[in-house]
């Protein structure tokens, strides 16, 4: 009896590393796939609790914020009033701008908004799911960012959600360039430690290359996955790396990533 | 207990710890309900049911999340195994020995995710941050444990799946 137990640990040991170092990536992605939509209304379930919990938070709030908060939004309406017969006077001269140039506006209809369903469960990955799958035209490789800037990138996609892989996961590299400097560099994730928010780091920046902190790094369209332009972040703080080759420096996102709400995916 | 129990309880957990990822957030860690449910069945349920319910955790939480399938299984299923030799010899409704096991549990996923890693193209880094995370993630685990055991042991008596179920009809 103790011999089959023992026989049986050692097998399930065995076939979890079997599993984990040979698994093809085809199969895996099959399996994930499988299981995602399984818990899809687990998961739509899970969106709906942060949803109610976000809210239950707002209602709380004390008399005199929200007196505040009025005449502050009084301000606002009359400011933005004013800024519509602007706007309307403006929009009037873009489209007949535009009709004279023969401008056809291509971008706006690759995107497709979505919202988050779900959080990665485990405590050292960081990604998302979203209620948007192939069904809408969403495909593996597709970049995912909000008005801010840059997300991550969908990884695996069912009919009805798809997987993205943040920014600041390990896993996710992406390549960048200091907007005021036009040096490229690879952007990737770090493994947060207790205490530390989630962040990025800009690696192989030229070692000659001038990079201060709070300079813009944005995507440099290189690779085929991210389009160029779109904001990343902002750096921190530069350093040469150990081997002295290059430079290395931190990242902060352009984007809170714990207080996501409306995203876009670009669809290709 | 059956193993149809047994599997209701893992995916009832499973969709509870997803429920929370968005919810509770202690210093950016999630509470991680797994241990919890390995330890349940270690405690409870004879060790091939304590090991099916450890693969299950592991296949699941590896499959719904980032991780490459295979890397929580096998430190789950080291640690049912143990708790189940010894199940005999423990006092199984002791708080504390709940809470020690659930931490236990936790913290031998956490090193064995750091180990594996270590051989892979993104290396866990070792330093105090990290560690100081894995600690967090156990003492989160701990303080589910026994809270999620009593909830498993009320479902179990409801569902007449406690091993004392059968001995009362009997007599």
């Amino acid at each position: 009896m103790l011999r089959r137990s023992y026989l049986a640990l050692l097998g399930t040991i065995i076939l979890s590393l079997v599993l984990y170092f040979a698994l093809p990536a085809g199969p895996s992605l099959r399996l994930r796939s499988l299981v995602t939509q399984l818990f899809s209304p687990v998961l739509s379930m899970s969106a709906a609790l942060q949803h109610w919990w976000d809210a239950s938070r707002q209602e709380v709030q004390s008399r005199t914020a929200l007196l505040e908060q009025n005449h502050q939004l009084r301000e606002q309406i009359a400011l933005q009033m004013q800024d519509r017969l602007r706007l309307t006077e403006l929009e009037d001269e873009n489209r007949r701008l535009r009709d004279m140039a023969g401008f056809r506006q291509a971008v706006g209809s690759r995107l497709k908004p979505a919202r988050i369903t779900g959080r990665d469960p485990s405590n050292w990955w960081k990604t998302i799911l979203l209620d948007i799958g192939s069904n809408d035209g969403v495909s593996e490789g597709c970049a995912v960012v909000t008005t801010a800037g840059l997300i991550g990138k969908t990884v695996a996609v069912t009919h009805t959600m798809s997987r993205v892989l943040l920014i600041v996961d390990p896993n996710c590299k992406v390549s960048g360039l200091v907007q005021e400097t036009r040096s490229p560099g690879i952007v990737e994730g770090v493994f947060e430690g207790l205490g530390t928010a989630p962040g990025c780091r800009m690696d192989f920046i030229g070692r000659d290359a001038k990079v201060f902190a709070n300079y813009t790094v944005i995507t440099s369209g290189l690779g085929g996955v991210f389009p160029k332009g779109i904001r990343i972040g902002t750096l921190e703080a530069a350093a040469l790396n150990e081997s002295g080759l290059y430079k290395s420096a931190r990242l902060k996102p352009a984007v809170d990533l714990n207080r996501l709400e409306e995203l876009f995916v670009i669809c290709r | 207990m059956t193993k149809t129990f047994l599997f209701a309880s893992v995916v009832v957990a499973m969709a509870l710890q997803c429920a929370l990822a968005a919810v509770v957030n202690v210093a950016g860690v999630k509470l991680d309900l797994m241990p919890a449910v390995v330890v349940f069945a270690a405690l409870f349920a004879s060790w091939d049911r304590a090991l099916f319910v450890a693969v299950a955790c592991g296949v699941l939480l590896d499959a719904l999340s980032f991780q490459a399938l295979g890397l929580s299984v096998a430190p789950l299923a080291i640690a049912a195994a143990v708790i189940s030799h010894f199940q005999r010899v423990l006092y199984r409704d002791n708080i504390l020995l709940q809470l020690a096991l659930g931490g236990g549990t936790s913290l031998a996923a956490s090193v064995w995710t750091w180990l594996l890693l270590r051989a892979g193209d993104t290396p866990l880094p070792f330093e105090f941050g990290i560690a100081a995370k894995m600690a967090l993630i156990a003492l989160l685990a701990a303080l589910g444990t026994p809270l999620l055991l009593w909830l498993l042991k009320g479902a179990a008596r409801w569902f007449r799946q406690w091993p004392g179920e059968k001995e009362v009809e009997v007599f």
